[in-house]
């Protein structure tokens, strides 16, 4: 029937393409939508964790005790490819050491620590950028200085995908508004309320991109985000594209899909098809800084899960702590069981209450035993198929399971292993509750070493050979002076055989040549 | 390549679970079951209760050899499915012994010699059918006439007290262990399933009891087949609705049967071979397609092999059914179809995203060749 009113309806909207596989998960988003965007109050102490997104981290430009001012650059990337961290607030940097960051359990990461002195002494903003005056680098630059980078969870340094449109035309440039994950819903809030500002800002990046044109994704299911858009947009040069509300729509690479219907070729980037993927998160951040002239330090996040008794989206700094914010909203502890950084199915356990929020944090989860029972054992995988029914990127999981656990690379590199996006959609439907992803994890992990050893063991090989070859060139060089002496020494003899006086004159001159060695080292003998 | 001990994620997970999916597959099968005891009698949930008995203590012995945990594998429901299956397939009437036998090789040979559930290559029913089949070819080839159960030639009620008694005194009868009184017995009781009619050139005799009856929900009828296919069929259908199994392999099988058997029936002298809807709905055609085929351990796992899996049994099926010695062919079209299962698994890999499809490579490699 869909069709149907598809083809009845006056829609504005763009036409989308269906994308193979994905699940339709329980959304829970309902809890958090209830209330508006709230901010948040100042935390006790603001946790900035320096690991950035690529896994480098920033190099701290204040010292232990230092007073700073909101918006003062506290850190400087190592690398051209990272963003300065701003001091969200003024306060005292208390400490700088490392600790857990907020979902890994083995890596510990240096720590900016902040204790807000409440006074918000700022610096003064720069300058607004104009849309009409301001031309393509400066928004870029401003993009850069501002620290805007990707709040869809990536946290990639937003300047950094506009520069590649410098080399390269960039045809559409797509606003993820899609959201497919279960529980977040801190676009999908942002769109309700800061439509306008969303739709300016895509104006801004558009023109920084020299995108020819600009189309806003959103889920089917998200009404109300979709109702502001479409009222955002009229008299602008913007689309809407409402695609399939399934997990996982919002992954780049199937939103793609859904909105153009090009595939993204192994090996090379959206780009490439003339396409730059763009978060709503990120482009209503680089709206207000670029508007305000103040960098990025905020960002809103989703709090929600059973045991929380005000779920909510709250515009929080970066850097405040997760424990903090679970107090704020209220938990249950009696029902909570764990927390959960991310998403229920990309997302991870929290390992450190009082890590801060970062760029990548987009939604805070209180687990209840009843929504997020514990891991079920795992069965024999029966090779149902769910799994290959569910994968976006259709692959075999049932068939990639088996090989992954018989260690048998070769298959897992044919099966195209790599080109897994860790969605989590098999393990969701497996019915024997095999940790499908973790096995894949595992196997892309075996199969890199494995490159890596390769391209090693090859490189080696190339050196071994080379060296083999620089020997013998040296030997046969040796060898040939060699001969060539004896022929030569060979031909005197041959050729003028000597006389005895030559000979005796040839001797006194040798033993004259030893008499004046030995002298001269041993000078003393001479003067006996 | 074990995944670390940490489970990362995803932290949800659906509420599917095997033993699950088995239970409301063991539910799909109920309409088909309860038709099968409307026309056989008791006999039939005789035959299921000792197989399932059978099979929960093999399965129990199987793991406790290969040292496995009982509780867990046991709770999946995979053996009593197996059972079922087996049981369905047995004719009503077998003496005991051989229910337990057939069980014993399906659970012992045909899934746990291959390494438990998951691992076996053949359908473990199947394989204890062939494995009866092969070894009792009499006794496994008998159907009763549906309804009449005549020892001593009145008609009973297969539903009443005494039926059961019957279907009891024909299992475990003393007489069951010596196979020459069995057969008297059996002699004076049975009859074949309508596809051996066909097969004995008795085609017209069936026709005309179709073309006679007039309601063919009378237990009296010789259309009891019938009921019993389309109770299979609306089993199968909601296991299809449930999501449980996929239509591609059903699809295909039946498809293909409607196809071969039209492309060879010509309603005059050649009717022998057999109409389109006595070989959709005479025989263990349905329970083949929906239960036993769609077993998914040993059957394809890709889209396209489904359907070359499917078209694999529906022409076994056909070709044995017409051309060959043996009578209904399910069971032996399934197991052949499950030694090609692994290769239409790799003829039908889907394309993988990002990557050239199977076609694209074709021309690639033929332009390439051209230079």
């Amino acid at each position: 029937m869909s069709w149907f009113t598809k083809l009845l309806s006056t829609d504005s909207s763009v036409r989308t393409y269906s994308t193979p596989g994905g699940i339709k998960p329980k959304r829970y988003k309902s809890a958090s939508l209830r209330s508006r965007i709230m901010p948040m109050p100042l935390p006790k102490q603001l946790v900035l964790d320096l690991r950035q997104y690529d896994g480098l981290y920033l190099k701290p430009c204040v010292e232990l005790g230092e007073s700073v001012k909101k918006y003062q650059i506290i850190a400087d990337p190592c690398s051209p490819f990272g963003l300065p961290m701003y001091a969200p607030t003024s306060g005292l940097i208390t400490a700088i050491e490392t600790q857990l960051p907020s979902n890994k359990a083995y890596l510990q990461t240096p720590h900016l620590i902040i204790e807000p002195d409440g006074l918000e002494t700022e610096l003064s903003a720069r300058a607004a950028t104009d849309l009409e005056t301001a031309s393509q680098s400066d928004i870029i630059s401003a993009v850069e200085t501002f620290a805007i980078g990707g709040l869809g969870g990536a946290g990639f340094p937003t300047a950094l995908k506009l520069k590649q449109s410098l080399k390269s035309d960039v045809k559409t440039l797509l606003i993820n508004g899609a959201e497919c994950e279960p529980f977040i819903s801190c676009d999908e809030a942002l769109m309700r309320e800061h439509a306008d500002e969303i739709v300016a800002g895509c104006l801004f990046l558009t023109k920084a991109a020299k995108a020819a044109t600009c189309v806003i994704a959103i889920e089917s299911h998200k009404k109300e985000a979709i109702k502001a858009i479409k009222h955002a947009i009229i008299g602008q040069d913007i689309k809407l594209a409402i695609v399939a509300s399934k997990y996982p729509a919002g992954s780049e690479k199937q939103l793609i899909q859904s909105v153009t219907g090009k595939k993204i070729p192994a090996g090379s980037k959206p780009i490439d098809a003339g396409i730059l993927v763009l978060n709503v998160g990120t482009v209503y951040s680089a709206y207000t800084s670029l508007t305000t002239g103040q960098p990025n330090i905020t960002r809103i996040t989703t709090l929600s899960g059973k045991p929380l008794r005000t779920p909510k989206n709250f515009e929080v700094l970066y850097g405040t702590p997760i424990s903090f914010l679970l107090e704020i909203c209220g938990v249950e502890k009696s029902e909570h069981t764990q927390t959960i950084i991310g998403g229920p199915l990309m997302g991870a356990p929290l390992q450190n209450g009082n890590a801060g929020i970062t760029r990548a944090s987009n939604c805070i989860i209180a687990a209840d035993v009843k929504t997020f029972p514990e891991a079920a054992a795992e069965l024999a995988c029966i090779r149902c198929g769910f799994c290959a029914d569910a994968c976006p990127v259709k692959l075999l999981p049932q068939q990639l399971y088996s090989f992954a656990r018989s260690q048998n690379l070769e298959q897992l590199q044919s099966y195209q292993l790599n080109a897994c996006i860790e969605c989590g959609a098999c393990s969701y439907v497996c019915p024997s509750k095999i940790p499908l992803v973790d096995y894949f994890k595992a196997g892309k992990a075996a199969l890199a070493e494995n490159a890596i050893k390769t391209a090693q063991s090859a490189e080696w090989q190339k050196r071994f050979q080379s060296r083999q070859i620089r020997l013998k060139t040296e030997k046969d060089a040796v060898l040939n002076k060699r001969k060539i002496k004896t022929l030569k020494s060979n031909d005197r003899v041959a050729t003028a055989p000597m006389s005895r006086a030559a000979a005796q004159s040839e001797i006194a001159a040798a033993v004259a040549r030893v008499r004046k060695k030995k002298n001269k080292f041993n000078p003393a003998k001479e003067t006996d | 390549m074990a995944p670390d001990s940490i489970r990362t994620m995803p932290m949800m997970s659906s509420e599917q679970t095997t033993a699950g999916l088995m239970r409301r597959l063991l539910a799909c099968l109920c309409p088909g079951i309860f038709a099968a005891v409307w026309f056989f009698g008791v006999g039939v949930l005789l035959n299921i209760v000792i197989s399932v008995f059978c099979a929960l203590i093999f399965e129990a012995v199987a793991l406790q050899v290969r040292g496995k945990n009982i509780r867990n594998s046991l709770s999946d429901y995979s053996a009593v499915v197996t059972a079922v299956l087996l049981a369905l397939s047995i004719p009503i009437g077998a003496p005991w012994w051989i229910v337990v036998l057939g069980v014993g090789f399906a659970i012992v040979i045909g899934k746990h010699a291959f390494g438990g559930l998951g691992q076996n290559s053949f359908n473990p029913a199947m394989c204890g059918y062939l494995f009866l089949l092969l070894s009792y070819p009499l006794v496994m080839t008998t159907w009763h006439v549906p309804l009449t159960h005549t020892v001593t030639g009145e008609v009973i009620s297969p539903l009443s007290l005494n039926g059961l008694v019957q279907s009891i005194r024909a299992s475990f009868s003393v007489a069951a262990f010596n196979s020459t009184e069995t057969l008297n017995i059996i002699d004076g009781m049975t009859m074949a399933t309508p596809l051996i009619e066909y097969k004995l050139a008795a085609p017209n005799a069936i026709n005309s009891a179709i073309s006679n009856q007039a309601n063919i929900f009378d237990r009296n009828s010789a259309t009891g087949w019938e009921i019993i296919s389309i109770a299979y069929l609306l089993g199968g259908l909601t296991l299809l609705k449930l999501n449980i199994i996929r239509w591609q392999i059903p699809f295909s099988l039946l498809a293909t049967l409607a196809v071969l058997s039209f492309i060879f029936y010509s309603s005059g002298a050649a009717a022998v071979v057999g109409s389109p809807y006595f070989h959709l709905f005479g025989g263990a055609t349905m329970l083949g397609a929906f239960f036993i085929a769609t077993d998914p351990v040993s059957a394809a796992t890709t889209n396209g092999g489904r359907i070359a899996y499917g078209i694999t049994i529906g022409v076994c099926v056909y070709g044995v059914r017409v051309w060959g010695s043996y009578l209904d062919a399910i069971a032996i079209a399934v197991v052949f179809a499950n030694f090609w299962a692994p290769l239409f698994d790799i003829l039908f890999k889907p394309t993988v995203y990002g990557h050239p499809s199977f076609s694209k490579r074709l021309t690639q490699d033929f332009q390439e060749w051209l230079k």
